[in-house]
């Protein structure tokens, strides 16, 4: 029997080993590669993202990925799971450095709210509620995850939401749309929450 | 400061856990180190209890005059699925930028600042004060009276508690971890008066640390003192009378079950 695999897409970063480390946790092969070949051919795929949205899409455009990455995702179908930054980048426009995203779902990414009792950025332990069914979470589950962030997902139509959490008022925690998929928490962090997660996306 | 139920509900529970040249121990009043194990392998027994956070903290590198130990820190990192804060030997914003690319979530910084209190600021503008905890132990006089102590306790500072963490507060620190010296390791419970009156003075979260007795001790320091995280380490580690080494958390659905279930803090 074949482990099911996943190619973690290093675009020079972030710490990606602990991504891996799940990945292998939940009996995945896991992939770190920037190669451009490996990326389109990948049976599934990790985006993954810290920092600065503007400088993470100007980086892995000038590594070369946007092609291969979109080959495996849009032409061949293939599972994608964006991690925190690497959800933003799915969207189309980030307001940190006013960049365009990879646009693979209709959004942008904004700064959070932010007040005296809220602070900014959002770190911590934040429940999270699906809204729908979806292959990477049990619908009726009580989910909690880490966050760190400063940017929230807003996807242009509702429909592409698949779980909120809350920071003042609801935001996207999730967004996806067919097989692609973005988180803004961080699973690799988040213990069982997060196994289970991997587990789900191991058998997409 | 009033907190909502939302902030209390929150709480977190936080295993420490104390390195040694490289080696998982268990001190008692900041002395005394016993061997319990190889951390990597605690801390895999923590992923299986599923534990919200950890706290590593070297208390081998500030005595050695030494840094972190970068490749021991990356390699507890890569296998910690939760955050994890690392205290020991920080002494500069370089030790703190190579510690969070090694995949620490947040730094702890303590006997440094008592030399240049700067660095919280340093660090906390590069990656945000969520990333700066600093560190303040406290020890008691034999009259009782509470001061801060540095360098494994064997510095006299002059500050009270209280006014140390407002002034760190000020230069930036985004959370402060307060060590009772006097309790560490015993189990004698939290000393709740200090908690209170350090939650009290600053409005950033406090974690509690040295002394925790028991769950209830636990549930009291967020309930009544107005504690963000209760920290422990020999309630964790050790089983019964003997101390027999078992690491054992409470989980964080029962912490989070009895803090519900306590009456929120009257103000």
């Amino acid at each position: 029997m074949t482990l099911p695999s996943v190619v973690i897409v290093d675009y020079g970063v972030g710490n990606l080993r602990s991504i891996q480390k799940m990945a292998e946790h939940v009996g995945m092969r896991a992939d770190i590669s920037g190669d451009h070949a490996v990326v389109a051919g990948a049976a599934r795929l990790i985006l993954p993202g810290v920092g600065h949205f503007g400088r993470a899409v100007e980086r892995f455009r000038a590594a070369g990925l946007e092609e291969p990455l979109k080959e495996a995702v849009i032409a061949r179908g293939r599972p994608l799971l964006g991690l925190c930054v690497g959800a933003q980048m799915l969207l189309s426009w980030g307001e940190e450095g006013e960049a365009e995203g990879l646009a693979l779902i209709p959004g942008r990414v904004v700064r959070l709210q932010e007040s005296a009792n809220l602070k900014v950025p959002n770190v911590g332990w934040r429940e999270v509620v699906p809204l729908r069914d979806h292959d990477l979470f049990e619908r009726h589950a009580k989910l909690r995850f880490y966050f760190m962030h400063s940017y929230r997902l807003e996807p242009e139509f509702q429909d592409d939401v698949v779980a909120t959490s809350r920071h003042g008022q609801d935001f996207a925690a999730v967004i996806g749309r067919g097989a692609i998929t973005g988180v803004q928490f961080h699973p690799e962090k988040s213990h069982l929450f997060g196994v289970d997660l991997f587990q789900r996306f191991a058998r997409t | 400061m009033t907190r909502s139920e939302t902030d209390q509900a929150n709480a977190r529970l936080v295993p420490v856990l104390l390195i040694a040249d490289g080696r998982l121990v268990k001190t008692t009043r900041f002395r005394n180190p016993v061997y319990l194990g190889d951390p990597i392998n605690a801390v895999r027994i923590f992923n299986a209890k599923a534990v919200d956070e950890i706290t590593i903290l070297d208390i081998s590198a500030t005595p050695a005059g030494r840094g972190p130990d970068f490749d021991l820190i990356a390699a507890i990192c890569e296998e910690a699925f939760m955050p994890v804060s690392y205290g020991g030997g920080i002494t500069n914003r370089e030790h703190a930028a190579r510690l969070l690319r090694s995949g620490a979530d947040k730094v702890i910084i303590n006997s440094a600042l008592h030399e240049r209190v700067e660095l919280v600021h340093e660090v906390a503008d590069l990656f945000g004060s969520q990333a700066v905890c600093a560190s303040i132990d406290v020890r008691r006089s034999p009259f009782g009276k509470r001061h801060v102590v540095s360098r494994s306790a064997r510095r006299k500072q002059t500050a009270s508690p209280e006014a140390w963490a407002r002034r760190l507060v000020e230069a930036g620190a985004g959370e402060i971890m307060l060590q009772d010296v006097d309790r560490d390791g015993t189990m004698a419970g939290y000393d709740h008066d200090l908690l209170k009156s350090v939650a009290s003075a600053v409005g950033v979260p406090l974690v509690a640390c040295g002394g925790a007795r028991d769950l209830d001790d636990l549930v009291r320091a967020v309930a009544e003192d107005g504690v963000s995280a209760a920290a422990a380490g020999a309630l964790f580690v050790f089983y019964g009378p003997h101390r027999a080494v078992l690491i054992n958390p409470p989980s964080q659905d029962e912490f989070t079950a009895r803090l519900r279930a306590a009456q929120p803090a009257i103000v």
